[in-house]
């Protein structure tokens, strides 16, 4: 069997836990059928809700309307919240399903339909794939792949502008950290340079793909220690840990709110970083973007 | 599959989680690079079975399926704790029989609960005696004790309100299709119009029917 051809799927054992809150969501339903439904219904849920939790997302299922007893009652509903990004739903699909069926109750408010196959123990439940437009059934081969969705979730993520402003008041997003954990001493010491004693630091890997082999880069955001009506940005790109230059032709640019680039630079042979230095007004939004060849990564940020 | 001898199983494994490592926290690459290496570990001759001896088979089954599903959560998480000096499977291994104690530890005996199968679910379902539950909920849509249910209606259509469209999906079992037919206005209208107003109700909802 070749596993090259085959889509990425992923399998979770369905034991005590997932059980023990389906079978309390069943309870006070209308009818054997409406309790059966709601308890596959949760399964599915609890298999996606499990999947993005392994995968760092910030899930809220309990503040979702497939926890809300009252709800279940009068809607067919398997949805999941996730912070900032919306509400993904999962449907199940019995063993021998070749459809996805969606019902009308949920075409509305969701960012994605995930399709969720259970087995007939009810011991394992597989993702499959997913939609971002309902029908009323989907055939399962007309479904995107679970890389599809983890391209999908990312972008969404990323798509949220980082909030600098909060940074001042010390709550800063994941995926960012001290430079220290970053960089190499001497380009910790060379990003300082151009930075008081107190400014505030933080940098984030980024990932340009293929276009870089083995190499990773950093992009670190520096801030003054307080925030001003005017704020003091600076942004710079750095290679990560045991490299001690970018490759050429890395291209940093800063975009306005209206993604007209107002700000570029690029590096050259032997450039230890590169950097851009620029204010922005309190409650501005503008767009670092980071680019090599054919690929890039952007970041939007709000101070 | 066809496990591939154990040398280069190990090593297909180890690249795999050197390779979630240097991909950024939270990018798609590592995503999905951490859900073929969680593949790959199940799929491995060598994972554990912790304490097997000493449980029936069938509750065996069930604390075992709960250990590995908190080792895969484990892994994901702590990916860049794992040392590539050891095998993958080493590692695996001893994350597993601490999941598995704390299992046991959460759910010693009186906590374990029985899980229904797809052919038991209609009939483990209907042990909750339903019937007044669906009692409950007739009674309140035909008394609608405030008169807030009929408050709103589909625009042009002083017919179909949110009391109405209830009472035909859940006491008369119609289908939103079949409402859609009867009353020539399309499912999305129809759930749209009856899930606002369900969210709307919910405080109204929540006295009479929890």
């Amino acid at each position: 069997m070749s596993k090259v051809t085959e889509n990425l799927t992923f399998a979770v054992p369905l034991s005590f836990e997932a059980h023990s809150i389906a079978q309390q969501c069943c309870k006070h339903q209308p009818s054997p059928q409406k309790a059966k439904q709601v308890y596959l219904n949760t399964l599915a849920v609890y298999a996606v809700d499990f999947y993005l939790r392994c995968q760092g997302f910030d899930t809220n299922w309990c503040q979702s309307d497939s926890r809300n007893p009252v709800m279940l009652k009068f809607i067919d509903v398997a949805d999941l919240n996730i912070k900032y990004l919306g509400k993904l739903e999962c449907r199940p699909v019995l063993p021998d399903a070749e459809v996805c069926h969606i019902p009308p109750d949920v075409w509305e408010n969701r960012i994605g339909y995930v399709a969720v196959r259970l087995n007939q123990s009810l011991k394992e439940a597989t993702l499959l794939g997913f939609t971002e437009k309902p029908a009323k059934e989907i055939h399962l081969s007309q479904l995107q792949s679970l890389e599809k969705f983890t391209e999908f979730l990312c972008q969404k993520r990323q798509s949220e502008p980082v909030n600098l402003r909060q940074w001042f008041s010390g709550i800063i997003e994941a995926g960012w950290q001290a430079i220290e954990q970053l960089l190499s001493i001497e380009k910790v010491e060379l990003a300082y340079m151009f930075r008081d004693a107190v400014n505030i630091t933080l940098g984030q890997q980024i990932d340009l793909g293929m276009e870089l082999g083995e190499q990773s880069l950093a992009l670190v955001v520096m801030l003054p220690p307080e925030p001003d009506s005017e704020v003091d940005i600076r942004v710079q790109v750095h290679p990560m840990k045991g490299q001690t230059f970018l490759p050429p032709g890395v291209k940093l640019m800063v975009m306005d709110e209206s993604g007209e680039t107002v700000l570029d630079t690029e590096s050259r042979e032997a450039d230890n970083f590169i950097q851009l230095h620029f204010s922005a007004e309190l409650e501005e939004r503008f767009t670092v973007a980071v680019a090599l060849g054919e690929t890039s990564v952007k970041q939007d940020f709000v101070i | 599959m066809v496990a591939p001898p154990g040398d280069d199983f190990d090593r297909q494994l180890q690249k795999l989680a050197i390779e979630a490592q240097q991909h950024p926290p939270q990018s798609s690459q590592r995503l999905q690079t951490l859900n073929k290496l969680i593949n790959e570990i199940w799929q491995s001759k060598q994972l554990g079975h912790p304490q097997s001896g000493l449980w029936l088979p069938n509750v065996y089954e069930d604390l075992y399926n709960e250990a590995r599903q908190r080792t895969m959560l484990e892994i994901c998480q702590n990916i860049d704790k794992y040392k590539p000096q050891y095998p993958v499977m080493a590692w695996v291994n001893s994350l597993l029989r601490y999941q598995f104690i704390a299992v046991v530890n959460d759910y010693n005996n009186n906590r374990i609960i029985s899980l229904p199968s797809l052919d038991d679910l209609e009939r483990f379902a209907s042990q909750e005696d339903p019937l007044d539950d669906a009692l409950l909920v007739r009674r309140f849509l035909q008394d609608d004790p405030e008169n807030l249910l009929q408050a709103e209606s589909i625009r042009g259509r002083p017919d179909v309100t949110f009391k109405i469209l209830a009472w035909a999906r859940f006491v008369e079992d119609y289908s939103w299709d079949e409402l859609s037919k009867n009353l020539g206005i399309s499912p999305q209208t129809l759930c749209s119009f009856f899930n606002r107003n369900l969210r709307n109700l919910m405080p109204y909802l929540n006295r009479y029917l929890q």
